[in-house]
């Protein structure tokens, strides 16, 4: 009878005045309590989406495994070779190797391997400090807040990329320079938004009734703004880490991220680039089309959670 | 900052100058004096509008970094023109018809527009059009077939995000209470739509596309390096690698007198296109 | 039907299909309204009085919404399966609604000249000049002062008041058959109230409108209505003219309805009484109770009622009650 939900997924009737039930397979759910397993299970994208991410961490993770050359190696008298699939391809290197016949392939589990790094690393650093100075300033007030939220403006009004270029190019490239760089440009977001959630929240009773029972204000902070916080945050994050991924790439292929010495897919877009007139185009898609998936993936992961933690839309309330 | 990176003058000297020749070029470029003399003497001149000469190129920084304005402003000018056109009736189709095959597949090809690195987008761009198909030439800048590539690819990521935010925007308009006023007073729908939804989604997005011309402009850099676009974005990252700093200062002045003007007219835009700002008493 | 029958509603359902289960919004309504009369319409929020009148015109989303069975017939017609330009047409020029929160029901980046306008120049085909005078006029009929210059404001520069009177030109600027007041003065002062309630009583006489009334508030009622259905759960629970509505209900809920008004001078007592409310809660319209809808509630419940979900019954000349109780 209710046929509304489509794919694998298909609904039953609920007992005489229950919520209605839906069957993924085998199992039995209930959408209008599991909203998150149930906005998941409803777009085969996520659900992709998912699998994607899950392969390409696990793939990064276990590099030193299942590479099959060393992807700094130089074999000069393997340069320039087409993928397995083409004419003169040799099936050693499944996707090419590039102008100093170092394999694409490799590179690529490698690059991913940084790229993840670096976004995890800084993402979380920026996750905290821009935690931190969120709550004071959405707790404490008066100057505190004005500076740190001055600070926040300033920083948001440039474009990442720019401010990042400069550092690096001042700074010179280097692996721990570039996440401590990309940390220090990505806390402002995180910031703001976390403020935005105290300043919300604060209002709220139980904070009063919690200041009523004695408790401290560093207790009261931590505890139950916290706790609201988390969710924008989640949010905030699937958005941020894709965002950190291409920057690291951009400097990585402007030659500013990491040394030359480290795998990286910007950097093997950038060996690509050198050579692209040569017909040898593999060497600069492939890292591009790593990239995408990896960056693809949790984007829409990022879409899903936003629709799966976000109050209840109008629509699904009944009148 | 100057020194902070390395000894400039060691760096631009050809590898077997003399210890003599290094100390001559370094006073000839003033090198020489204490640190805040050369700050001093920069202020001075700054505000006479001469900020220096660059190492390399020997002639004024600014007249040099404000000679390539022009190409890039002309690629940024191009690649937000081609984004807003082509997204507003995509957005605009897309938010009319949520959940249809085309609402999903050009949420889709905007996912992949907002995930692929826009250089990578930049070269693909060349492999195909340039080196496959040589349909369009890969660098330089000249014709409107050349502008076209750098400029293309150099929209894709915004074309993407307003293309969602378009969508977003009318999914919600849609849902407000005065649309259902509209509709009960009889109005067609497609006024109800292009009349009163569309101007509330604009306000909003207007802002938001300006804020994106600062971002635009940093990406430039990127593109106009795969490009080969003789744009300031390009003289920045040849300065960044020779180290030659006047011309790096010249670029981060007019770069940010650049922003804080687009900021200020976005603003005004704004206060100009939402009546309810326009009559705060 | 007779010949000033301005509408008939009959055996109205309709369901919304959400993640919470089906809710019945509009449970089995049948009504009249005859032309210049006032129709009051009283049930608490999620009673389905605002559904069943945004079915008259269409305006309820068909997914996830459906109409289950029911006609509305007005001249003759069935409103809710008239084709689209069908609708259209008597949107805004033979049959009007106004809502209930004028600031969010007003489109905000648009003048109120212009939005009142609209409906002369799509119904009436004015040109602009036309329109804009047109529109003068009937704020001025609303008793909206200097109208001239409010023509060029924004709904964001008036009262709540004043915004009200202008939906209420907006209504009214095609002399429309029937108005539809989905409560039009509960956001507004007690004092504005009265005003707003005056001018559409003015209309009405003037235009021989038919109007229905959506309202909680049982003083509007007393004041505007002519013939009243009480609603609950999406069903008709009582209905009858006024007078009888006020001087014999017989439904417990409307009893409890009345009752629940707070009284401040009863003769001879000091009123320190307790104010009475209805025990519970609403019901979700998803998960209605067995048999009486409102037994749960009821103080006058018997086991009987939980089995047997009442029907419609005339009781006394015009006046029909659902309740097994009542003889």
């Amino acid at each position: 009878m209710f046929g509304w939900i489509r794919g694998f997924a298909m609904t039953t009737n609920g007992p005489l005045n229950g919520l209605p039930r839906a069957r993924f397979l085998k199992w039995e759910y209930t959408p209008a309590e599991n909203r998150i397993l149930h906005t998941f299970l409803s777009s085969y994208i996520t659900m992709a989406a998912v699998a994607v991410l899950i392969l390409l961490v696990v793939c990064a993770i276990l590099a030193p495994v299942i590479v099959p050359v060393d992807p700094v190696l130089q074999t000069l008298s393997a340069r320039l070779k087409p993928p397995a699939w083409m004419e003169g391809g040799v099936s050693s290197y499944l996707l090419g190797t590039d102008r100093l016949g170092r394999d694409v392939f490799s590179n690529i589990i490698y690059g991913l391997r940084i790229s993840l790094l670096v976004a995890t690393l800084s993402v979380a650093f920026s996750l905290v400090i821009g935690l931190s100075l969120g709550l004071i300033a959405g707790y404490a007030r008066g100057f505190w807040e004005s500076l740190i939220m001055r600070a926040v403006d300033i920083q948001l009004s440039l474009p990442l990329i720019l401010v990042a270029l400069c550092f690096m190019a001042i700074f010179g490239a280097g692996l721990y320079k570039m996440i401590f760089v990309l940390a220090v440009v990505g806390w402002a977001e995180y910031a703001r938004t976390v403020r935005g959630t105290v300043l919300s929240i604060r209002e709220k009773e139980y904070v009063e009734a919690a200041k009523a029972l004695g408790f401290g204000p560093i207790t009261i902070m931590f505890k139950y703004l916290l706790i609201n916080s988390i969710t924008p945050v989640i949010i905030l994050s699937a958005v941020q880490v894709p965002r950190v991924i291409i920057l690291e790439a951009t400097l990585s292929f402007l030659g500013l991220g990491v040394p030359v010495t480290t795998p990286s897919l910007g950097l093997s877009i950038a060996r690509g680039y050198q050579v692209l007139f040569s017909g040898a185009w593999w060497a600069s898609v492939f890292p591009g089309v790593a990239l995408m998936f990896l960056t693809g993936a949790i984007n829409v992961i990022g879409d899903w959670l936003r629709d799966a933690l976000e109050p209840k839309s109008r629509e699904a309330a009944g009148r | 900052m100057l020194h902070a990176a390395g000894d400039p003058v060691a760096i631009l000297m050809p590898p077997d100058a003399t210890v003599e020749q290094i100390d001559q070029m370094r006073r000839q470029l003033g090198l020489d004096r204490p640190l805040y003399v050369q700050y001093g003497r920069f202020l001075l001149r700054a505000m006479k509008g001469d900020l220096g000469v660059s190492y390399y190129h020997g002639v004024p920084a600014l007249r040099l970094v404000l000679q390539r304005l022009p190409a890039s402003l002309e690629l940024v000018v191009a690649a937000m023109l081609i984004s807003v056109i082509l997204a507003l009736p995509l957005g605009i189709w897309a938010g009319l018809r949520p959940r249809t095959l085309l609402d999903k597949s050009s949420l889709l090809m905007s996912l992949a527009g907002i995930s692929a690195p826009p250089f990578w987008i930049g070269i693909v761009c060349i492999l195909i059009f340039s080196v496959e198909l040589k349909w369009l030439p890969s660098s330089g800048r000249g014709t409107f077939a050349h502008i076209l590539l750098p400029a293309g690819s150099l929209a894709v990521y915004r074309l993407a995000l307003f293309i969602r935010l378009i969508r977003a925007g009318m999914m919600d308009v849609l849902s407000q209470d005065y649309i259902r006023t509209a509709r009960a007073k009889g109005l067609p729908e497609r006024f109800v739509v292009y009349k009163h939804a569309l101007k509330n989604t604009l306000i909003p997005f207007v802002t938001i596309a300006g804020m994106q011309m600062g971002s635009l402009l940093a990406g430039a850099i990127v593109t106009e390096k795969v490009f080969a676009w003789p744009g300031m974005g390009r003289l920045f990252l040849d300065s960044i690698g020779k180290m030659d700093f006047p011309v790096i200062i010249a670029w981060t002045i007019v770069t940010a007198a650049i922003f804080l003007s687009i900021n200020t007219i976005i603003d005004i835009l704004y206060v100009w296109m939402d009546p309810r700002i326009r009559h705060d008493y | 039907m007779r010949s000033d029958e301005l509408l008939k509603i009959d055996d109205l359902h309709i369901h919304f299909h959400t993640l919470l289960g089906t809710v019945k919004a509009v449970n089995g309504v049948r009504l009249k309204l005859r032309q210049g009369s006032t129709l009051g319409v009283v049930g608490e929020s999620g009673s389905g009085k605002s559904v069943m009148a945004m079915s008259l015109l269409q305006l309820i989303p068909m997914p996830p919404g459906k109409l289950v069975a029911g006609r509305a017939l007005f001249y003759g017609k069935d409103l809710l399966q008239m084709t689209v330009p069908e609708i259209r047409e008597v949107r805004g020029n033979r049959i009007s609604m106004i809502f209930q929160e004028p600031m969010t029901s007003l489109n905000p980046v648009f003048t109120i000249g212009d939005q009142i306008g609209e409906s002369f120049r799509f119904h009436r085909g004015f040109n602009k000049t036309d329109a804009v005078k047109k529109s003068v006029e009937m704020l001025e009929m609303v008793g909206i002062p200097a109208p001239q210059k409010r023509i060029k404001e924004y709904p964001h520069q008036l009262s709540g008041g004043m915004r009200q009177r202008a939906m209420i030109a907006m209504a009214l600027s095609c002399e429309p058959d029937i108005l539809i007041a989905d409560e039009p003065t509960t956001a507004l002062d007690v004092t504005v109230q009265a005003q707003i309630l005056d001018l559409m009583k003015i209309f009405q006489d003037r235009i021989h409108m038919g109007i229905i009334m959506i309202t909680h508030n049982l003083g509007v009622i007393a004041e505007t209505a002519d013939d009243v259905i009480v609603m609950y759960c999406g069903r008709i629970v009582e209905s009858a003219d006024v007078d009888q509505i006020f001087h014999n209900p017989l439904h417990p809920y409307t009893r409890m309805l009345l009752q629940s008004i707070p009284r401040l001078f009863i003769e001879g007592v000091r009123g320190h009484d307790r104010l009475k409310e209805i025990p519970g809660m609403v019901p979700g319209l998803h998960e209605l109770p067995r048999g009486c809808d409102f037994h749960p509630r009821c103080n006058q419940t018997e086991p009987a009622c939980r089995k047997h979900a009442p029907e419609l019954r005339e009781v006394e000349p015009g006046h029909f009650v659902a309740c097994d109780l009542v003889k």
